[in-house]
């Protein structure tokens, strides 16, 4: 089987996408223009007009692949089993720079990733990973992987978050956010598998009670259940059980905390006839760039539980909260193309449509490696009563601001280990001691340190520690001249002097 | 040469000062009494909330 090679730069796409709709997957010239129009041209216009594509056909793609064979082989009509993958580049390249090695590193530069061609009809943009660097706005941060790849035969490693659209048989949103979220995971982590249509189909044989293909969509506790399956600690969270406030800190902290979260938007709540029903599911893997003004625009005290706002009435103290930043989040979502921003308040909006603009976020599934056992609820509470209670020293009229997250101790040690302004007792604890696989962070800071990225004091919570009696969590607090620490064996505090200069906060996203 | 290093014990032994005035009297028993309380009622918060959560979670299929 031949393999066709297309060089193309973006001002000729559209002949480009016609060529190998029409000449390589056999599709009328009026489908074909459709399709463009309407599934390919949504991503172009989203991508910078220096991008320039090299199409390869004859691509075998393990996610359409695993489709074809589980379901698309076993219809009557033919269904074609390769597909073309599309490779970005930032400016022209030549068909005679693969072939010389002294161009292999400039290649890598330009290299931006890649999309696939399903040859399935309407839902044609297929697997992709895109660097947000491909896209005229990207002025946000995000979870970020590596994934190798190849065009025209020399390996590339292509970064940023998977995406796929569904194609709304072997797999719909639902599906697509539990194979995106374990795309991402697998080529990150060595702990968890990449999954394919039929393994997440298969995963949840036991729990259907109704045929699992053509797929009608999952319910949120199935999600929750496959990712389990898969190798994750899932914990649901749903609008209705907590106020929205602390819904939407509890969101904000694992997005800070660079956990893709699966998020389940629905306006099955607005009493309207004349909107449709939709629930739908997509992922929010990061947030816009903070500025200033949003920082200095953060509300102070914005709590809704009468012991710390009774605290901090008594205490007479201004505390702000890092979760309430008013940015907008990015989200994957598989029905437009990858990195969308929209506010929590409108995550649909891009849309424009009635029905969706009446989209909240109601529900979030947060895959949580297995054993972190301490929550964002429980763990966040802990941590400022801490503070409010005493555990460190809280001056009256005092001004914080508190910005919370989970953290791999891997890379937090490996954030501190090198930062030459890293209180030298903090460092020498936090590097010469055992610590839990993940630690909750909150560090200490006012408005105009955390503008300059920088904190003056922490708690370090361990999160393997579900039990919050007698301060079981606490690895370390420093705040203020005193440092706290319990004795590994006894679990003695002894208050120690500490002297604190700031420190850089740490940002588990990848900053575009 | 062997080097065995542990800049945690050289820092209890060389750099750490106690704070006697911190946490004295009893205040440490007192402040973690208060934060037992407060957990004890977070928990039981949390307990309620999660509830209604997973009921709210086993009402939605998600198709679009």
């Amino acid at each position: 089987m031949e393999i066709n090679y297309y060089y193309a730069p973006y001002v000729d796409a559209n002949s480009l996408f016609e060529a190998i709709l029409v000449d390589e997957f056999k599709i009328q010239l009026d489908f074909a223009q459709d399709y463009i129009k309407f599934k390919i041209n949504p991503l172009l216009e989203k991508l910078k007009d220096s991008c320039f594509f090299v199409a390869e056909t004859e691509y075998v793609d393990k996610v359409y692949r695993d489709s074809y064979y589980n379901y698309y082989a076993s219809k009557l009509n033919l269904y074609q089993r390769n597909t073309v993958r599309i490779s970005i580049f930032s400016g022209e390249v030549r068909e005679d720079e693969f072939r010389k090695r002294d161009k292999k590193t400039e290649l890598e530069k330009k290299y931006w990733g890649y999309f696939i061609l399903r040859p399935i009809g309407e839902q044609i943009l297929g697997r992709n990973v895109i660097s947000p660097s491909a896209f005229r706005s990207n002025d946000f941060s995000y979870c970020s992987s590596k994934f190798p790849t190849t065009v025209n035969n020399i390996k590339f490693t292509a970064e940023g978050f998977p995406h796929s659209s569904q194609d709304g048989e072997t797999i719909t949103c639902a599906e697509t956010c539990i194979w995106t979220i374990m795309e991402y995971f697998s080529n990150k982590y060595p702990d968890y598998h990449t999954v394919l249509p039929s393994r997440i189909i298969k995963a949840l044989e036991k729990v259907s009670f109704e045929r699992q293909i053509p797929s009608k969509g999952l319910e949120i506790e199935s999600i929750s259940y496959a990712m389990k399956e898969f190798g994750f600690g899932t914990r649901i969270y749903s609008r209705s059980g907590y106020s929205d406030l602390t819904f939407e800190k509890i969101f904000n902290c694992y997005v800070e905390s660079g956990i893709p979260v699966i998020v389940g938007i629905d306006n099955l709540n607005v009493d309207e006839e004349d909107i449709d029903q939709i629930a739908h599911a997509v992922i929010c893997i990061g947030h816009t760039n903070i500025s200033a003004t949003q920082i200095i625009a953060l509300p102070a005290n914005n709590f809704d539980d009468e012991y710390i706002l009774g605290e901090i009435k008594s205490k007479q103290l201004q505390i702000y909260d890092w979760n309430d930043l008013n940015e907008n989040f990015v989200f994957v979502d598989d029905n437009l193309p990858a990195y969308q921003t929209a506010n929590i308040c409108e995550p649909a909006k891009h849309y424009n449509d009635s029905s969706w603009s009446k989209c909240i976020v109601n529900h979030l599934i947060v895959p949580l490696y297995p054993k972190i056992y301490l929550d964002a609820y429980e763990a966040k509470n802990f941590a400022i009563r801490a503070l409010l209670t005493g555990l460190l020293p809280l001056n009256n009229k005092q001004e914080l601001l508190v910005r919370f997250y989970l953290t791999s101790s891997r890379s937090y040690r490996d954030h501190i280990a090198l930062q030459e302004n890293y209180p030298p007792e903090l460092k020498d604890i936090l590097l010469g001691n055992t610590l839990a696989k993940f630690i909750w962070v909150m560090e200490l800071s006012t408005k105009d340190m955390i503008i300059n990225n920088l904190a003056q004091g922490l708690i370090i919570l361990d999160a393997t520690e579900a039990d919050t009696s007698n301060y079981k969590p606490l690895i370390l607090g420093a705040f203020n001249g005193v440092r706290i620490q319990p004795d590994t064996i006894t679990r003695k505090l002894t208050p120690k002097y500490v002297t604190l200069h700031p420190f850089l906060v740490y940002n588990n996203l990848k900053t575009n | 040469m062997l080097q065995k290093i542990n800049r945690s014990k050289e820092l209890r032994e060389r750099e750490s000062v106690d704070n006697p005035d911190y946490l004295d009297n009893g205040k440490d028993l007192e402040i973690i009494k208060s934060l037992n309380e407060q957990m004890k009622e977070v928990r039981r918060q949390y307990i309620l909330k999660d509830k209604k959560s997973r009921i709210s979670a086993s009402n939605i299929v998600l198709t679009t």
